[in-house]
């Protein structure tokens, strides 16, 4: 399959008049894993929920494999605050009630955790969601959840039994009600049970949220090796730079409802560049924008959006410049800053 | 093998090229010799936590180089012979990193010398690293 998992085409959201998202486009080819990163408030979760069709926008589009994803919004409304009955009904009807135990369309409610179907999309493609806000369903042990899937014609048994190991070898309580696990536990559930279904689109909200630094590492590796064996696409929201770094292959950059970067994440980079030394001479006109300046023991250090990376490195070269591509942890606190500044 | 292939955060070259450049240094220093295999894409992402993609794209670079081998159904391996390079490539590819190297010695305001010193350094461990494994 070719194609895009995930179009969004100028979204706005707005909360009580107050504009979350702002003209939002991105794209996700599939098979992509692609990061929003920005920082809090920026709208990552809007976003994901958005792309879910949990909430529909005011204004814009959102495509997941070709097909509008607000449909199913309308299927929600009518559903259940707990899992629904075992096996019901075929055809649209039993997709639908892959979200049916979200309780969703009202402020406030939060949608079920992790890995329902989805109405928009043939049964084929499943939609995993794992998020630190979603309401599992606390009374519901891990197991427990897993076998419902299964009836629920989400899991397959050998799945179901796969989530079961892969729950033990995380050292999770399979039986324990979710509610009595600490918060990176659940947040570990969450992705487990995203996982179980083998879902062609997995949306994470910071996944790793509230877990040590050794469920950090276990949670990753079961993401990643996931990752190396199905051809998932994944969109990743965090505030964390290196992890984005470390895993994304495209990024889209969130500031205040806005996406102020986006593309592939080295094509990215190589749009900035800092120059370090003493910058004495002046920068050749039209060599692009300068975000920061910094003024250093022994020289200065620019971060600059180039107009044209090749020919400023040959500049820079010239004036016996060294110049690099930025960390991604340094541009972003640079464009995070900088619109803070503009709104300012 | 985890250990020796760091990656640092906070240097801005890409992390494929990173990937690359630490199993280019274990070849070349001799702690990974010749015919050693190279742990699988899956192994590699989940121990640097990194994307598969970008292990898998390091290792395409190393293959490219001739510096692994991929043997079919079998894995990744170091290549039983390092490549030679031809003496122009040689030239053009120790110009380009001498100067990544120079400017910043520059940018950090050393003399010659002291680069020269360190260059000097640096070579003479890599090559005491080489021997004691050999």
């Amino acid at each position: 399959m070719t194609g895009n998992a995930i179009e969004v085409r100028s979204l706005s959201f707005s909360f009580d008049g107050k504009k979350v998202l702002e003209e939002v486009s991105l794209t996700v080819p599939q098979g992509e894993f692609a990061i929003v990163a920005g920082p809090n408030g920026a709208g990552k979760t809007t976003l994901l929920r958005c792309i879910l069709g949990f909430y529909r926008p005011r204004k814009g589009e959102v495509l997941l494999f070709g097909r509008p994803a607000w449909r199913r919004c309308r299927m929600r409304r009518s559903s259940a605050s707990v899992p629904p009955a075992a096996g019901t009904g075929g055809g649209e009807d039993e997709r639908a009630s892959g979200f049916a135990g979200a309780r969703v369309g009202v402020r406030g409610a939060e949608p079920l955790a992790a890995g329902w179907g989805s109405a928009s999309v043939p049964p084929a493609t499943k939609v995993a969601y794992a998020a630190e806000a979603c309401d599992l369903p606390l009374t519901w042990s891990l197991r427990a959840l897993g076998r419902w899937r299964t009836l629920a014609g989400t899991l397959t048994q050998a799945e179901a039994r796969a989530l079961e190991e892969a729950a033990s070898a995380a050292g999770l309580p399979l039986s324990q009600p979710l509610g009595s696990l600490s918060r990176g536990q659940r947040s570990f559930a969450q992705l487990l049970l995203a996982l179980a279904g083998k879902p062609a689109l997995l949306l994470l909200d910071e996944p790793t949220l509230g877990m040590d630094a050794v469920y950090r590492k276990r949670a990753l590796e079961v993401l990643l090796a996931f990752v190396a064996e199905n051809p998932t696409t994944v969109l990743l929201a965090t505030q964390d730079l290196s992890l984005a770094e470390r895993l994304g292959q495209q990024l889209f950059m969130l500031q205040q409802g806005r996406v102020v970067a986006a593309g592939p994440m080295e094509a990215l980079k190589a749009r900035y560049a800092v120059v370090e030394g003493s910058v004495a001479a002046e920068l050749p006109p039209g060599a692009g924008r300068v975000l920061a300046r910094e003024t250093r023991l022994g020289g200065n250090q620019l971060l600059l959006e180039l107009a044209d990376p090749h020919t400023f490195g040959s500049w820079a070269a010239e004036c016996g410049l060294s110049v690099r591509q930025p960390a991604l942890a340094e541009l972003a606190e640079c464009l995070w800053e900088e619109k803070e500044e503009n709104h300012a | 093998m985890q250990t020796r292939l760091y990656l640092d955060p906070t240097d801005p070259t890409p992390l494929w090229s990173q990937l690359a450049q630490r199993i280019r240094e274990l070849v070349v220093s001799g702690q990974l010799p010749p015919g050693a295999a190279v742990p699988s894409v899956r192994t590699l992402a989940q121990e640097l936590t990194l994307n598969p993609a970008t292990v898998a794209k390091a290792l395409q670079a190393l293959v490219a180089e001739g510096i692994l081998e991929v043997r079919r159904g079998q894995g990744t391996f170091v290549a039983p012979h390092p490549p030679a390079l031809a003496p122009q490539e040689l030239q053009a590819q120790l110009a380009q990193a001498a100067r990544a190297f120079a400017a910043r010695a520059l940018a950090l305001g050393a003399t010659l010398a002291q680069a020269q010193s360190a260059l000097q350094a640096t070579w003479d461990a890599l090559e005491a690293a080489r021997g004691g494994k050999a």
